[in-house]
């Protein structure tokens, strides 16, 4: 075996041993009470199966048999998942041989390498009466027995029901616990028709308690029964005087001997039983209500009990008109439900609302333990810092029989003013909500501003007038759609558009020359010129300037209907203009003339030109 | 017989004058009695402007109040009612209006209104009728203003914002002509009613034999859905129907 292997096992053993060590249940069981004589079974049940057990000295009883041992291992497979359960039990015989109260200390066993022990157990023994009680809680029979219809004549003390009562006197408000209980010497098989008291004059609160009936054995004027609680209720007396509480009523289905005479074969088979049903009711029991001493102070609330009370604030420093909650927190033992809200005092400047009220109780076995918390709302309307209490809580202490004061500690609280408010909103006191609307409640006065009166049921819409303006839109909408359509179709058709600058062009150009003629550019004058007959050329004849010559020029104007002469005076200035921009200087003699001469023949040539205009208009 | 005639006319011209005279006049006639407590009177000067075909939401606000004074509860409501007809968003009205319904016996849990329409009814209500139809113009004139430009104009973003802004502007248009009309049948058609008989017991047939369904007290609003002889079908604002003689209402 190597190493690896070794280590796993052993890592297997622990792991499996804390798994069991994880489960084991080691529990002693007996009946807590015994006659003297009486036989019983101390029974240690333990969930896994031990390496070894350890009985425990067993002092004060004789030991009739044992320990039994018995075993019992279960193996469930659910979906290959593989569960084994085993329990071992020992049991011992014991019978009681002195009156006394025993101690059995707990037994020991040993599971893998762990020693668990058990409960210790205690049993009190009593002198022996004339009947044992049976087992209640013995395993009930298994095939189901006809009910008999008659009543076997059961002395009424060996099966009652009794109500109980933890005091018989209480303050007003002072909790009374009632158990309702069945008492029984007999082989309980179940409950039927339960009658539960309605506890008139009480605010009754039912605690919390099994569904099933668990019994436990009890002594009873020396006679051993099984008692189990069936409920249990917290009461508060509301009404000061005796209060009777109505019984409970309970009708119980048990075993009992068999009416006729019993055979011995009866006997010998578990036989000579039958069930039988009889109805109980309890003895009726009341309590007597003592009302609360005289002389109560101011601030007490009807609260019974025992009480302390915390006073906080969510903030101490806020603005004016912001929210501030106070809690008022009272904790303790007593009839915190039925508790009154304590009056906080607060400023005159706040603004207070009704408290919220929220409590958290717990219903216990001898009282309602928890807290009531009220929370106050309350809005400061001034600045300034304020004090909060101290708040005064009185209760009434029962066990005492006084009334006891407590005081919260005192409050603090910074109001700072709410930049943002618009002025200073003083609430005077005593100035609630209500009065403020109540003081309002009038109509508002009428108007007197002079009004425009128009006649009855005069409307724009749908009068003629509308409508007619509507038509208008559309008719100017029409006309100005119609008038630009045409304006656009012009400006689209570029040549009629250059044809019709083309002499503001040729002006301004002539402008130039004249101003260089002034300054006797000469060079420049001609250049001017030049353009000036070019651009106009080419501007009314839709022709690119770069396509233009002298004869092209000369085929297009006698095309338009131009006079030859006029054809001719074009060239010559072009011409002209040409020889004297590369001519020297000196040679601008003739600038005057030929300005004018350009001048009036574009004049000519427009005059030729313009009937353009009617083909199109 | 002359002190007769004497008599007849010293009746009839204060009634004569009453009619002669300038509704402007007569407003702040009326006005003068109510603040001096004259409420009566005052009622009567309002109820006249009125019978001379004239109107404005100050009328009846004014005319409300009067009743409101003398302890007319239903005809102040009626009066407060018209005048949120022509004026819904006013405050005044409003609150006189609320005040004088909590004098009214019926309290009917009103039928949860579907949000949008509580919603458009309060957005219909921000301007009157008149105002909403000088809107709708307005819009449409400037549709048309938006289409001239976008037919017109070469530049892209130019007619990208005229369309945008002319389909904008004609559902403002739609809107508007849809609140004017809808105010303006709602005035004409005149579909709500006041009760004024102290009880009125609705029946569930329009006729004296018809069973009684509920009844209603004066001061209630009612809607008019619709008449038959003297018998109207009305419904409340909880939704439940019944007939009641068309002489216990006086219409809105």
């Amino acid at each position: 075996m190597n190493m690896s292997k070794r280590f796993l096992l052993v890592a297997f053993i622990f792991v499996s041993s804390i798994i069991q060590a994880q489960n084991v249940q080691f529990e002693a069981s007996a009946p807590n009470m015994v006659e003297v004589g009486e036989q019983f079974r101390l029974t240690y049940s333990l969930n896994s199966k031990p390496s070894n057990f350890n009985p425990p000295t067993i002092a004060g009883f004789e030991v009739i048999a044992g320990p039994s041992t018995s075993s019992s291992t279960s193996i469930e497979i659910i979906n290959g998942k593989v569960t084994q359960q085993q329990s071992v039990s020992y049991t011992y015989i014991l019978e009681a041989t002195a009156v006394g109260k025993y101690n059995i200390p707990p037994a020991e066993a040993m599971v893998g390498k762990v020693t668990y022990q058990s409960n210790p157990v205690s049993i009190e023994v009593i002198k022996a009466s004339s009947g044992s009680a049976r087992q209640a809680n013995q395993p009930q029979p298994t095939q189901p027995q006809q009910i008999a219809a008659g009543e076997e004549n059961l002395p009424d003390d060996d099966l009652f029901v009794t109500i109980e009562l933890n005091r018989k006197t209480a303050y007003m408000g002072e909790p009374v616990e009632a158990a309702i209980k069945i008492y029984t010497r007999v082989n309980i098989l179940g409950f039927e028709d339960a009658k539960f008291p309605t506890f008139d004059g009480f605010w009754s609160q039912e605690l919390e308690s099994s569904s099933n009936v668990q019994f436990e054995r009890a002594n009873v004027n020396g006679k051993i029964y099984n008692v189990g609680i069936i409920r249990r209720y917290l009461l508060f007396p509301q009404k000061n005087e005796k209060l009777k509480i109505d019984p409970f009523e309970l009708v119980v289905v048990y075993q009992g001997n068999a009416a006729r005479p019993r055979s011995i074969f009866d006997e010998f088979f578990g036989g000579g039983f039958e069930n039988y049903r009889k109805r109980l009711v309890s003895k009726p029991v009341s309590v007597v209500v003592k009302s609360l001493p005289q002389g109560a102070p101011s601030s007490f609330y009807g609260g019974v009990g025992n009480f302390k009370i915390n006073v906080g604030v969510d903030k101490n420093k806020l603005k004016t008109n912001e929210a501030v909650t106070l809690k008022l927190v009272v904790t303790g033992t007593g009839n915190l439900k039925l508790m009154g809200t304590p009056k906080v005092e607060f400023p005159s400047t706040f603004e207070v609302f009704e408290p919220k009220v929220s409590d958290n109780i717990n219903p216990s076995q001898q009282n309602a333990s928890g807290s009531k918390t009220f929370e106050y709302v309350a809005i400061p309307r001034a600045s300034g810092s304020y004090e909060i209490g101290p708040v005064d809580f009185t209760y009434f202490d029962p066990s005492a029989e006084k009334y006891v004061s407590v005081q919260s500690k005192t409050v603090n609280l910074e109001v700072i003013p709410d930049s943002s408010a618009t002025g200073a909103v003083v609430l005077t006191s005593g100035l609630s909500k209500e009065d403020v609307k109540f003081i309002g409640k009038d109509i508002r006065f009428i108007k007197t501003n002079p009004v425009r009166l128009k006649p009855i049921n005069s409307f724009v819409v749908g009068s003629l007038m509308y409508l007619f303006s509507y038509i208008l839109v559309v008719i100017l909408f029409a006309v100005f759609l119609f008038v630009f359509r045409k304006y656009r179709k012009q400006i689209q058709d570029t040549g009629f558009v250059r044809n019709k600058h083309a002499q503001k062009i040729a002006q301004k150009r002539l402008q130039v020359a004249q101003e260089m003629l002034r300054l006797d550019e000469g060079e420049k004058f001609y250049e001017e010129i030049h353009k000036a007959l070019w651009g106009y050329a080419s501007d009314k004849l839709n022709l690119p300037v770069a396509s233009l010559t002298t004869e092209s020029v000369r085929e297009a104007l006698s095309g338009k209907g131009v006079s030859e002469s006029a054809i001719d005076e074009f060239i010559r200035i072009i011409e002209a203009c040409e020889y004297a921009r590369f001519a020297p200087s000196s040679e601008h003699l003739q600038l005057e003339t030929i300005y004018k001469d350009t001048y009036s023949l574009i004049l000519q040539l427009e005059e030729n030109l313009g009937k353009v205009k009617s083909r199109l208009w | 017989m002359k002190r007769l005639l004497n008599i007849v006319l010293l009746v009839c011209a204060p009634l004569w004058s009453l009619l002669a005279q300038n509704p402007s006049q007569l407003m702040k006639q009326a006005n003068e009695l109510y603040t001096s407590g004259k409420f009566k009177e005052a009622a009567q000067r309002y109820e006249a402007i009125i019978g001379q075909g004239y109107t404005s939401a100050e009328v009846y606000y004014n005319l409300g109040n009067a009743y409101f004074k003398m302890k007319d509860i239903p005809a102040a409501i009626l009066n407060y009612e018209r005048a949120n007809l022509l004026s819904p968003k006013d405050e005044d009205i409003q609150f006189n209006l609320d005040l004088a319904r909590t004098y009214v016996v019926d309290k009917i849990e009103p039928l949860p209104e579907f949000m949008l329409v509580t919603a458009a009814k309060n957005f219909r209500s921000w301007f009157s009728s008149n105002t909403w139809a000088y809107i709708a113009f307005f819009a449409f004139l400037l549709v048309m203003v938006a289409v001239a430009f976008y037919i017109f104009t070469n530049r892209y973003t130019i007619k990208r914002l005229t369309f945008a802004g002319s389909i904008l502007l004609t559902i403002v248009f739609v809107i508007s002509i849809t609140c004017s009309i809808s105010l303006r049948n709602q005035s004409i058609q005149r579909n709500h009613a006041i009760l004024f008989a102290p009880v009125v017991s609705v029946k569930s047939s329009p006729a004296s034999t018809g069973s009684d369904i509920f009844i209603l007290h004066a001061g209630t609003k009612v809607m008019v859905t619709r008449s038959l002889g003297e018998w109207s079908e009305i419904k409340i604002a909880d939704g439940s129907k019944g007939w009641v003689l068309s002489s216990t209402f006086e219409r809105i």
